[in-house]
Parts: structure tokens; sequence; C-alpha cells
């Protein structure tokens, strides 16, 4: 087993060399512009937020391997929230004082993501989101410093739905978390739904407590109410226990996800995943020009280490990170306002098609990729993991603005 | 539901009930009787636990079968069992119960940071054994094989337990030990070796516990932490030092959890402290504590 310390070792030291020298001829001597990379790289959760700023600092090597922004390179800060708002909190405002960063991108965690948008809205710097997916980010409580380009959890609810869409299930199952976040996705499911699936009947509703230990008992009601379908939004052990232990009590009929084309949580499920669906904005089965070649150039360089592939979190990462260097080009500065101003409402040509930065929310307005886990060994793992990838358009995902409870959007 | 579906609910609901009850007990046993001996909750004792499940893994990885897995990583537990009270617990004995319960704490993390940095932070598989991944036709419905295999398993240990303590020498001055410490060392018996054989079996039990969890359950960090307060509540409903009440306790939690999330699914959440709070009201003590 390589030890994840080593990693993040690696991360730290090849970050700050990587900021410290070795930058094109071109932008040399050119003023650089400070970015910081900050998400959880302790505790459980560690191995997550690794992913993500490796996908980052990738993007950032090739952007100042041609030139930076304009001739101006990005220097990459990376540091730890350990997944706490104040440590959040503390760490931004510390590279904004001493380091001059201007731009913050991050953050597993909707409350580490909140904390970090009060500073910068106090300090006038830009957030730039590659995950957190609570419609309130860029609803109510948005910041019009923070942009967001993951999904929120209306639309990546949405897009899994969209699975279900042309297939004959009529009669689904909703089985979420007990807190808050669980039951956004059971109301975001039933919403689309209503959209997508009109006639659908609910076969059930159930919440359970977080880190439920056995779900025998939750089971045994899904097979009762005999649905044809069940929807979930659970993550982490909830995901891996849940699909493992349905799949023992021979449950058979189709499961909606958000969070399995996670290698590393299907390296732990496998089989018993086979035949469900499961939504993202990035999967490495997005078969676009640009990103054949983007597992190309990564698979490269990193066929020998633990992520020979760029998984979601790496290309969800790697996607932000470009989209918000063409935004800074546009821009020409770093300036707060500048670019705001020159973000909002621009168009970007990503690895999964046109996405949009919806201006008057800063939630990107994107194609999602969905489907269906299938069995291993397939292209890029020797378990079962997601096969051939759908994109759901759009405008099938996205929330009109009047719904999203964005002021700036009334 | 007919008839016919009721009962099959009603079936699996008591199968799915006593399999957690059957963990629960091979867990809180342990903790139970090493609290009777040395007045200490172990906090240690879920990562104990952990461990059980993580060297299960690692063997299973290296020799492809379950059975040595179930066989072997018990046996480490219980070393690692008898080491801790050897060289902390002991030393720690002495300068009275608060220092000793500071060193199980500061144990459980140091446990948990060293299953991260050798195992990483992710989750692992274990496989059932291949003549137990499948289901088994009960009454109309496919109930799965392994969960038999715990009922069974762990019903084997209680009785094997059971005869331990009530049939045996041995076992007659492990409880006279947990009633009263002071007179069973006064009578000239080994209280030390006493001790270490104690926590040593409660570390074997808590990695058993692990082992058999972890086809069920994922193999996780958080394992240890997620099954910590179950096991206390336990511990304290069935009356600390009790090993009756942690098994009726074990009982009562397992079956609540099983038909309680059918009946009233919106109190999952709080069963196991609903459970407790109404058996300290009733009982301060606990269901057979002689202590409150």
């Amino acid at each position: 087993m390589r030890s994840s310390f080593a990693l993040v070792c690696a991360i730290v030291l090849v970050a700050s060399v990587a900021g410290s020298m070795g930058h094109p001829a071109s932008a040399e001597g050119a003023e650089p512009i400070k970015v910081l990379g900050l998400d959880v790289l302790s505790g459980p959760f560690k191995d997550i937020g690794e992913r993500y700023l490796l996908g980052v600092k990738f993007a950032v090597e090739e952007i100042n391997g041609s030139g930076g922004i304009n001739g101006r390179p990005i220097k990459l800060y990376l540091d730890d929230s350990q997944l706490k708002p104040d440590v959040a909190q503390r760490k931004a405002i510390k590279y904004i004082l001493d380091d001059g960063v201007k731009i913050i991108m991050g953050f597993t965690g909707t409350h580490v993501a909140k904390a970090v948008a009060q500073v910068a809205a106090k300090h006038k710097v830009i957030v730039v989101q590659y995950s957190a997916e609570a419609d309130e980010l860029t609803g109510k409580d948005h910041v019009p410093y923070v942009f967001r380009l993951a999904l929120t959890t209306s639309m990546h609810a949405a897009a899994t739905t969209a699975a279900f869409a042309d297939k004959p299930h009529k009669k689904f199952y909703l089985l979420n978390q007990d807190y808050a976040y669980g039951h956004d996705v059971a109301k975001a499911y039933k919403k689309s739904l209503d959209r997508l699936k009109p006639g659908w009947q609910l076969a059930g509703e159930e919440y359970h407590p977080l880190a439920t230990k056995d779900f025998a008992p939750y089971i045994q009601k899904i097979i009762a109410a005999g649905p044809d379908a069940v929807l979930t939004g659970n993550w982490g052990s909830d995901l891996s226990v849940l699909v493992k232990q349905a799949g023992k009590f021979g449950v058979k009929v189709p499961f909606g996800h958000q969070f399995l084309s996670d290698p590393v949580a299907m390296r732990e499920i496998g089989e018993a995943a086979i035949g469900h669906f499961t939504s993202e904005v990035y999967m490495l089965g997005v078969d676009t020009p640009p990103n054949r070649e983007f597992i190309e150039r990564w698979h490269r360089k990193f066929k020998d280490t633990e992520n020979p592939w760029p998984e979601f979190t790496i290309g969800k990462a790697y996607n932000t990170t470009m989209f918000m260097a063409a935004a800074l080009k546009k821009a020409n500065s770093d300036d707060a306002d500048a670019v705001i101003r020159a973000w909002e409402g621009m168009a970007y040509e990503s690895l999964i098609g046109r996405q949009v930065m919806r201006a008057c929310d800063h939630q990107v307005q994107t194609p999602v990729a969905v489907a269906e886990i299938v069995p291993g060994p397939g292209k890029f793992y020797p378990f079962p993991f997601t096969g051939r990838v759908t994109l759901v358009p759009a405008e099938n995902v996205s929330v009109p603005p009047k719904e999203t409870g964005n002021k700036r959007c009334e | 539901m007919d008839m016919f579906g009721v009962g099959v609910t009603l079936l699996f609901g008591i199968l799915n009930g006593f399999g957690y009850a059957m963990l629960l007990f091979l867990l809180s046993s342990g903790l139970t009787v090493v609290f009777g001996m040395l007045g200490v909750l172990n906090i240690a004792h879920a990562s104990f636990y952990m461990l059980g499940a993580y060297f299960a893994y690692s063997v299973v990885q290296s020799t492809g079968s379950f059975w040595w897995g179930l066989l072997a990583a018990p046996v480490a537990v219980g070393v690692l069992g008898v080491l801790t009270e050897r060289t902390l617990l002991r030393r720690a004995h002495r300068l009275g119960h608060g220092h000793e319960l500071l060193l199980t704490f500061g144990l459980a993390y140091i446990i948990l940071e060293l299953v991260k940095w050798i195992w990483g932070t992710g989750s692992h598989p274990v496989s059932a054994p291949a003549v137990l991944d499948g289901s088994i036709r009960l009454v109309g419905g496919a109930y799965p094989a392994y969960r038999l295999f715990v009922c069974v398993f762990g019903l084997g240990v209680l009785v094997g337990l059971a005869l331990l303590l009530f049939k045996t020498r041995l076992g007659m001055i492990v409880r006279a030990a947990v009633s009263d410490i002071d007179m069973v060392n006064a009578l000239g018996f080994n209280v030390r070796g006493l001790f270490v054989g104690v926590f040593g079996i409660g570390a074997f039990l808590a990695g058993l516990a692990g082992v058999i969890a972890a086809p069920l359950l994922s193999v996780y960090p958080g394992m240890g932490p997620d099954m910590l307060v179950d096991t206390f509540i336990v511990v304290v409903v069935g009356g600390l030092g009790s090993l009756k009440g942690a098994l009726i306790a074990s009982f009562l939690l397992g079956g609540l959890q099983s038909f309680g999330v059918v009946i009233v699914p919106r109190l999952a959440m709080i069963f196991s402290f609903l459970l407790m709070t109404v058996v300290l009201i009733w009982r301060p003590m606990g269901l057979f504590g002689e202590r409150a």
C-alpha cells in the first residue's frame, strides 16, 4: 500500500517547486497570477482533496508551459482546509494578505465553500469551485465573487433522472441520508421526475441516519415496495455499504446514483453495482477529441502512479482550471471586478463540450455525463466501472434562473 | 401486504436484528468484562474491532481465503491486546482510572492514524467465502447466506463464552474478579495474570467482530468510531460489567434497529439513545448492573 503521506509531501513539494521556478521563457519576468488551491489534505477524506488538487496542478503546469495567462505565469499555492470552515478561512486570509493570492480554488464540503466565500467577498478575491454542490451556494447564499464549475444538487439529480427518461421505469423509490443534503437530493429527484418522467409513481421515500451500518431493514422495505428503480444521493460508506448489501439481498432493480463514477468507490463495491446508473460533470468515458487527448497526456505522465487515469475529481478540477484560465485571458487581469465582467456569460469549449458561465448566478451551464456501471475489466480499470457515456444536454439539467433563489437572477 | 408477505418480513426482520445483535455482543462482551475487572471503559476497544477487519483484509488479500483471515486476524488482535495491557495499561493502572481512560483514548487516536498510514483512507472490500457468497431461499424470499452464517457463528461464540465463564474454574475466578477484585486478590489469585488474560480475550473478541463485520459492512478508517457509540450503549443499558446484560441489550438494540426502521423510520437516528434513556430512567444501573 503506497502511503498517502508521501503523496501529500510530493504534492506540496512539487507545487512549491513548480511555483518558484521553471516558468517558460515567454512568461519570465512577468508578474505571476497567484492562485491558492485549498482542499482537505488530512483526515478520512484526504484522498479526495489530494486528487482534486492534482488536477488543478496538472492544468496549471500545462497553462504555464504554453505561455501562461497572456504571458503571466500562474503561481500555485496548495494547502489543507482540514475540512474545517474556520481553518479554511484563516488560511485563505493568510494567503491573501501575506502572498497576494487573487484566486482561491476548492472545496470539498459545502460548509468550507460557504466560509471561504465570505472571506472572498470581504477581500475582493475570486473563488472558483470545482466541488461542493449545495444549491444555495449559487442560489440564495451566492456571493458574486464565487464561480461554480461543479454541478448543483438539483442539476446532478436531474442528470441521474435523465438516465431513466427513455426507459420504461415508472415506480421510483427514494432512499437518502437523513440530513440537509439527503433531503435536498430527494426533493431535487422528485422535481426532475415531474419534469422528465410525467406520470411517475413514488414507491417509497426513506431517510436513514448517516453512516448506517446495517441497511438490511431498508433493503427489506425496498423489496416489499417493489419499485422499478431506486434513486439515491448517498456517498462514502453509505454508498458502498448500501449497494453491496442490496446486491446480497438480490435486489435486481437499477439504482440511480450521483457518486459512483469514483474508481476508489467502485474498486470496493465491485459487481454489486453493475446495471446501476450515475452522473457527473466529468467522466473518463466522455468521448470528445479534447478529452481523449487529455486522458492520453495524463496517462503518459502518471501511468505508474496511484492515479493512472484522470478520473472524475481530477478531470473536474482540470476542466475548471482551464475554463478559469480562459476567463483570466479574456479579462487580461487578475482584478476581481475585471474577472467577473469577463467571465459572466462567457462560453468555453470544455472536455465535455460547450459550457457557459451563467451571468446572474455564476453557475456553469453544462452537458452532464451519464453512464451505466458495466462489468470489468474495461478500458481503464480491472473492476466494474462506468461504461459508455451519454451526454445529457445542458438545457435538460439547467435550473431556470428564477428558481435558483439568487437575487441577481430575479 | 398479504399474510405471507408479513410472515417473510417478520422472519427476515428477526434474522436482521439477530445478526446485528451478535455483532454487538461480540464487541460489548469484551468491553463490559474488562470494565467489570479494571473499572475502566476502554475507548480503544472499537479500534481493536477495526484492526480485526483490516488484518482480515490483508490476510484475505495475501492468502485468498476468508477462513485464514477469520483464524489469524482475531489472534493477532488478541496478542496486541495482551501487549497493550502489559506495556501500557499496567503502568497507567497505578495512577488511577483517569489516566487509564486517557491512555485508551490516546491509543484509539494512534491506532486510527496508523491504520490510515498503512492502509490509506479509502475503503477496502473483504469478500465472504465463496460458499457463503450467495443467498438462500427462505420461505419465498432470498436471504444472504453470509448473514445466516453471522447468526450461527455468533451463537456459537456466545455458547462457548457462556461455557467458559459459567462452567469452568477460570470463569468462576473471572466472575468473582468482576464483582470484587480486591477479595480475589486477597484470596491469593494471580490478579495481574487475570487482567492480561481478560484484556487479551476482550481484544480477541473485538477482532473477531471486526472480521465477521468486514464482508457485511465496509472496511474503512471510520468503522471503529461508527461502532463505538452503539457498543457503549449496549454496555450501559446492560449494566456495566454484566455479560448477561450485554447479551440482552444487544438483542434489544438489534431488534429495535431492525423493526424500528420498518415501523417508525423517522426515529431511526435516535433508537439507540431512546433505548438508553428509557432503561436508565427505569434502572440507573442498567438492566443487570450493580453500580450506577
